[in-house]
């Protein structure tokens, strides 16, 4: 659209681009030319050229037209059939969970105290009583970006626990967690570095190899870090055999867990995990290219651990109106003031609201609500399972109970798992995603995602389309 | 009644709903929402399949979750939210270094419910997400134009998750190059991140003090820390006090003459968009926050993004997936043999930058730059209004202009009446203001607060703003005791331990809480 | 349980700084103040104080010295009081002392007294570190760090420590030499350390919280322990200053250094305790030496108070390059105008020492300080 170039524009977002307004502070401040507030930026470096934006959409309408064009181009999940997961599934978000996340107060809130913004440090501490009821645990601080760094996070924790520098990390974990962890865990100084010991898979079963992980595992490590349910779905069989070979050793168990298993799962701390960590995806957030995903790390009270967590933690405060709920921010003078340099770690802000959402979720959800959807995942894909394995050249990679991810092996269909996915791609179908560059070990594998939204319908579509592929080569 | 035409303040109460715990609202039994079950079909189907959860790892006891139906679940939450003063609903020009600004409805309503974002999985085959990534490339494009930057990646989550990814490629470059650096540089009124996140990618941090009368610290200071250890230096300019160095780049230079990188947190880049840029001052690597300055609401502290800049020279060092154009198409390459790795899963926040490219596009290039400028007139306004209330000083810099924000003190006003700026913080919300920044640590200029009126508020706002921080002056003096026991009107009163150092009383969990009590 | 809280006004301090004489610590110099004009101030200060306090005054029980060391003031203003001791009619540094220990023998919670630092070294040597103090500033000479920032804010902190407690840090109590000062000279020495509670905003150095100044005094430990033991030097003589900045370094290490004095230590054992300028000279003659020093007192000095062993032509035999200088950053940050002063009294030795400085802050962090 063309913009009137005599007139001034004023935009809806600036008040005071109206001429008359702004006039009248220039006047104030004493400037005859916006330039002159910029008196103390030296000539040779002001910028005074056009900017590399297009012309402006001013009328709201036009914006959102032209937002949806570009929007039309992605394809979504529910226009196709989704089996990816990876640590971000698709699993429904209940409307309240939108209702209120959507809210412009707890949008658009930031650091107010808590009289002034008591309904969110209320909502976020229901989120920390909620999870911990989950998880089985006593506290936490707010989350982190993601799972990898909350990881990371309780890796450095264990380390700044027990001085040490070694963390015996499973092969099979989630590859994007693995890049986070080792990036974070290097040093420029290498005697403060953590160095990450990779403990191998049982090739048949996808479980931790025992033997390995016994050989590997000496005084020297500060941490052992198991994944329960595993990257590639497996569910851990020896977690509490794991959990005393890291307390023989004086190591911390760090477990990496799905919240939205632990309706039907043990929870970690049941079989000695000493810190619990893991993404809040599943807890009512959406896909949204990525964008819902946020960190939790929880653990006993014992001041051995609080004292280490790197970010604000949120809690109930003494009221001077005896009576009143009252909230507070606790500890602030943790961990990046201090001197335990091994483990210095900064904070800043990170995915607060994503609280309320996933306090919603669970407030929703109840007991019996977790128990039926792990039912209900779990179900799916002991379904898929079953019936994928009768589409030929196509089994089940391990004979092992799992939960919501599988592996599925194609390498005797004689095709990669690009062309599949190319080709169920063409049928609105998501495929798993393709293991083959990150696991090259599992051959043509692909990593499959079944949750509470991939019911029967959807899963013999997969099966039909498959049959299809393979019959025609 | 309305708000009094004359004083411009108003007679305030916040919602006070006194509501319970959501614990206390179970009621055994009932259900908020029930999942989609499974179909007794498919039970059948898996009844003998052996994979089923061997007994010993399925749950004992069900989670001690609350039972609440679904209205009162609603209701509750939105009393909750009805307990809050965001940005939407109060004049939020007290938050200085946070860019405060109205976060457009048509880019809400399109980030957090338009389908073809909210349901689009990110490791979908790249042909099924041309429309997200080209905005990825659009927005790169934009913030290089603002920034004279030669590439961008948007995976960092915040501010400090951006500088801490900028360390880690400083890390990586130097080890690359074969370089024995450990030291950074930063000065005192930079954001503590830039001394905090490099520290964590092991790097020792020489901090810089500010000179007494310009504000910043002198050329010769810093030259006194430079060395051949130095690896970089991680500078925020206009610093937090609202005073631009103007001489950033012979600091610059002179980092470059002992082989340092030089890192720029632009985080307070508000007011200086389109106006002068981190290129021509010679830097290497930068972060804009893209949930402060380019509109994206801060939703309680995140979820954000932190777009972070480099030069071409570090291009290979960016944490991978990066964005591609081939001329036809966008993709996604995960490949990078000398990348950091990552620094958050997937490709970070994608929403916010879907905000990001439409409020650029809402402005243009004559747009942004209007934005700059009229929240630095805002400031400098602002200014001339604060510095008249009695009690108020401002530190460093006599004479000169600010640029988006201003840091002032109550250092008068506590030696003349005791209150200081935690009385005048507590008493703002009774007349519906949400609070004020009080400084970042340390807090050098004492009894410290922090404005910074962005170009979202009208001259009439910070009118308003400015009245009632006159209003608490003048109870200070004249009527303390009604500051001293404030706030009046929040959803609740006074708290005794708000920022509780003891462990043994830390209480973040209802089942904490319980145990408590029974204890007592 | 009510609060004990005891009360000495010293009546006279100040008195001298108001005409223009430097201290007020003998009789001689109180007469020569009076005559001159002067007013006594220190129960107009302590009434600031006190009227903070009015509020919570059921909370309180209150110990006080007799008359115009503050009975006066506190039953006029309606305290509720027990009255302590006997004073002479023209008060003096003994009768501080002397009311101090028997406060002490009660003891009281917390004494509030009003003065300088010839005041806080009468209180000082009377109770030493055992009961916490809050001082009414109220002398001519203020190097101690004993005191609030105003009396108002005395008055503050005490209802805050009264009603919500607050964790305790230490204070100097320092004092310079008032015949030598008056004379032109600063001889500042430091006496010990008295317990203050700390109270954001009330205190002095009040730009970080107690916890974070005790992050910082543990992180200096162990950066200076990582440069002494893991590039373990035998050769190097390691020269320590006086404070407790530094007497937490050597206790860190396992060192039993003294608390007041100049300790030089090698291979991990003491050398010569308290030592003095001929022995620094003497060992810093023939051996290569480290200096570790600490910011001394309220107004920002590294030499030339409270450590005049460490003398012009010691600190030259050491050399500049091996001057290590920590404080937490607090400190520094509380320092009018954030600068360090130098004051070896070799005036070259000084302009060489000026510019700015590395301070050692925590582990591995350093601030760049300007020095005067």
């Amino acid at each position: 659209m063309s913009v009137d170039q005599t007139e001034k524009v004023v935009y809806p977002y600036i008040p005071n681009s109206a001429p008359k307004i702004q006039q009248e502070m220039m006047d104030a401040v004493g400037i005859t030319d916006l330039w002159e507030l910029y008196e103390e930026v030296p000539d040779e470096l002001k910028y005074k050229e056009d900017l590399d934006i297009p012309p402006a959409i001013l009328d709201e309408f036009s914006m959102k037209r032209h937002i949806e064009k570009i929007l039309a181009q992605n394809v979504t999940c529910t226009d196709y059939i989704n089996f990816l997961g990876a640590g971000c599934a698709n699993h429904y978000v209940p409307a309240v969970v939108d209702e209120i996340t959507t809210r412009g107060e707890f949008l658009t809130c930031y650091g107010a105290e808590s009289w002034a913004d008591h309904g969110k440090y209320q909502t976020f501490v229901e989120y920390n009583s909620m999870l911990a009821e989950l998880l089985n645990t006593d506290v936490m601080s707010v989350p982190q970006y993601d799972g990898g760094q909350a990881l990371a996070t309780a890796i450095c924790m264990a380390n700044r626990i027990n001085g040490k520098q070694r963390v015996l990390l499973p092969r099979s974990m989630n590859v994007q967690n693995k890049r986070i962890v080792e990036n974070y865990i290097d040093s420029v100084q290498a005697d403060l570095a953590i160095e990450p010991v990779y403990v191998n898979y049982l090739p048949d079963k996808g479980t931790l190899d025992l033997a390995d992980l016994k050989s590997k595992l000496d005084d020297s490590i500060s941490a052992v870090v198991v994944e329960s349910v595993s990257y590639l779905g497996t569910i851990e069989p020896s977690v509490k055999e794991i959990g005393e070979l890291a307390k023989s050793v004086g190591a911390e168990y760090i477990v990496y867990t799905d919240p939205i298993s632990l309706g039907i799962l043990e929870a970690p701390t049941n079989y000695g995990a000493t810190i619990v960590c893991g993404d809040l995806h599943s807890l009512g957030l959406h896909l949204s290219c990525g964008n819902g995903q946020a960190g939790f790390i929880s653990t006993s009270e014992d001041a051995k651990y609080l004292n280490e967590y790197k970010d604000f933690i949120y809690g109930f405060c003494e009221p001077e109106v005896p009576g009143e709920y009252v909230f507070g921010n606790l500890l602030i003078d943790r961990t990046h003031y201090s001197q335990r340099a091994k483990g210095k770690e900064y904070t800043g802000t990170g995915t607060n609201l994503w609280m309320i959402s996933a306090a919603v979720y669970m407030a929703l959800m109840g007991p019996k609500g977790f128990q039926e959807i792990g039912q209900t995942i779990l179900g799916h894909g002991r379904y898929a399972a079953k019936k994928l394995s009768t589409v030929p050249g196509v089994q089940l990679q391990f004979n092992t109970p799992f939960f919501k991810e599988v592996v599925i092996n194609f390498t005797d269909t004689n095709l990669t798992v690009e062309k599949i996915n190319e080709l169920l791609l063409a049928k609105g179908i998501f495929g798993g995603l393709d293991l083959s560059h990150d696991f090259p070990e599992l051959g043509q594998s692909a990593l499959y995602c079944f949750t509470e939204v991939t019911g029967k319908e959807e899963i013999d579509k997969l099966v039909v389309a498959l049959k299809d592929i393979m019959k025609r080569g | 009644m309305g708000r009094d035409p004359n004083t411009l303040l108003r007679n305030f109460h916040q919602a006070r709903w006194d509501e319970p715990i959501i614990f206390e609202m179970s009621t055994p039994g009932e259900r908020g929402v029930i999942p989609p079950p499974l179909s007794k079909e498919i039970q059948k189907e898996i009844q003998d399949d052996g994979l089923d959860i061997p007994e010993s790892l399925k749950r004992k006891c069900p989670p001690n979750l609350p039972e609440v139906g679904q209205m009162r679940v609603n209701r509750h939450y939105m009393r909750l939210s009805q307990e809050v003063l965001g940005n939407d609903v109060s004049i939020d020009i007290g938050q200085g270094t946070c860019t405060m600004k109205y976060s457009p409805k048509i880019q809400e309503h399109t980030a957090n419910s338009h389908p073809k974002i909210v349901n689009v999985h990110p490791l979908q085959d790249v042909s099924t997400m041309q429309g997200i990534l080209f905005i990825y490339h659009e927005v790169e494009r934009y913030l290089k134009s603002i920034s004279g930057m030669d590439h961008f990646t948007f995976q960092p989550g915040g501010g400090a998750h951006a500088v801490y990814a900028n360390a880690s490629i400083v890390r990586q470059y130097f080890r690359d190059k074969g370089e024995d650096r450990d030291e950074i540089i930063t000065t005192i009124f930079s954001h503590p991140c830039d001394a905090g996140c490099p520290a964590t990618a092991g790097y020792k941090v020489i901090d810089l003090m500010q000179d007494p009368e310009l504000g910043y610290p002198t050329l010769e200071a810093f030259k006194a820390a430079l060395s051949p250890k130095t690896a970089a230096i991680f500078f925020t300019n206009p610093e937090d006090t609202g005073i631009f160095n103007p001489r950033i780049k012979e600091y610059v230079d002179a980092a470059h003459s002992v082989g340092a990188l030089a890192v720029y947190d632009q985080a307070n880049v508000n007011g200086i968009m389109g106006i002068t840029r981190a290129k021509e001052a010679g830097f290497d690597l930068i972060h804009y926050n893209l949930h402060k300055t380019f509109s994206s609401p801060h939703g309680g502290m995140g979820p954000g993004c932190g777009a972070l800049g480099a030069a071409d020279f570090l291009a290979d060092y960016l944490p991978v997936p990066r964005v591609v154009f081939d001329g036809t198409s966008y993709s996604l390459d995960w490949h990078g043999e000398k990348s950091i790795g990552q620094v958050r899963s997937f490709f970070g926040n994608a929403a916010v930058v879907l905000r990001a490219y439409m409020w650029i596009r809402a402005l243009g290039s004559d747009g942004i730059r209007e934005a700059a400028m009229c929240a630095v007139l805002n400031n400098q306004y602002m200014i001339k209004e604060v510095e008249k209330i009695p009690g108020v000083t401002m530190y460093y810099a006599k004479g000169k202009r600010r640029i988006e924000q201003c840091r002032y003190s109550w250092e008068k006003l506590k030696e003349d009446t005791g209150l200081g700026t935690d009385e005048v913080l507590r008493r703002m919300v009774d007349y519906s203001l949400e609070h004020y920044w009080q400084s970042h640590h340390p807090h050098i200029v004492p009894e410290p607060f922090t404005l910074e009126p962005t170009e979202s508020y009208s001259k009439e706002d910070i009118d308003e703003f400015v009245a009632v921080l006159r209003q608490i002056s003048k109870e200070c003096y004249e009527t303390p005791e009604i500051v001293r026991t404030a706030p009046h009107n929040a959803p609740c009163h006074g708290i005794k331990n708000y920022y509780e150092l003891d462990p043994e009383k830390v209480i973040c969990t209802w089942r904490q809480y319980i145990k408590r009590k029974e204890n007592k | 349980m009510r609060f004990k809280l005891g009360l000495i006004v010293n009546p006279i301090a100040g008195i001298g700084g108001s005409v223009g004489l430097k201290g007020s610590d003998s009789e001689a110099i109180q007469a020569q103040a009076i005559k001159l004009g002067a007013k006594k101030r220190a129960n107009e200060k302590t009434k600031i104080a006190l009227q903070q306090i009015l509020s919570i005054k059921d909370a309180i029980q209150l110990y006080s010295a007799p008359g115009e060391m503050g009975a006066d003031l506190a039953s006029s203003m309606g305290f509720d009081l027990e009255v302590i001791g006997h004073i002479c009619s023209t008060t003096s540094g003994q009768d501080t002392e002397n009311i101090a220990q028997l406060l002490k023998a009660i003891p009281v919670d917390l004494i509030l007294f009003t003065g300088g630092d010839g005041t806080a070294r009468d209180v000082y040597n009377a109770i030493g570190d055992t009961i916490p103090v809050i001082g009414i500033p109220a002398g001519v000479k203020m190097h101690s760090g004993v005191y609030a920032t105003s009396p108002h804010a005395a008055g503050d902190a005490l209802v805050n420590f009264v009603l919500n407690g607050a964790p305790l840090r230490e204070g100097e109590v320092m004092d310079l030499d008032e015949v030598e000062y008056r004379q032109g000279n600063l001889r500042v020495q430091l006496y010990g350390y008295m317990k203050i509670p700390y109270i954001r905003y009330y205190i002095q150095n009040p730009k970080a919280s107690s916890h974070l100044n005790e992050h910082d005094l543990s992180g200096i430990c162990f950066d200076i322990a990582d440069k002494i033991l893991k590039h373990a030097d035998e050769d190097m003589y390691y020269i320590f200053g006086a404070g407790s900045t530094i007497k937490r370094i050597t206790d860190h290490l396992g060192w039993n250094g003294t608390l007041l004095g100049v300790d030089v230590w090698h291979r991990g054992n003491a050398v010569v305790l308290d030592a003095k300028e001929s022995d620094l000279l003497e060992i810093s003659r023939n051996n290569r030496c480290k200096l570790i020093i600490t910011v001394i007192g309220g107004q920002g000095h590294i030499l030339g108070r409270g450590n005049q062993q460490l003398s012009a032509a010691v600190i030259r035999q050491i050399g500049l390059e091996n001057l290590v200088v920590v404080a937490a950053a607090s400190k520094i940050f509380s320092l009018p105008d954030q600068t360090l002063y130098v004051d070896s009294g070799d005036e070259s030795l000084n302009e060489e020492i000026r510019g700015y400085m590395k301070v050692i802050v925590g582990w591995q962090e350093t601030l760049v300080c300007r020095v005067m």
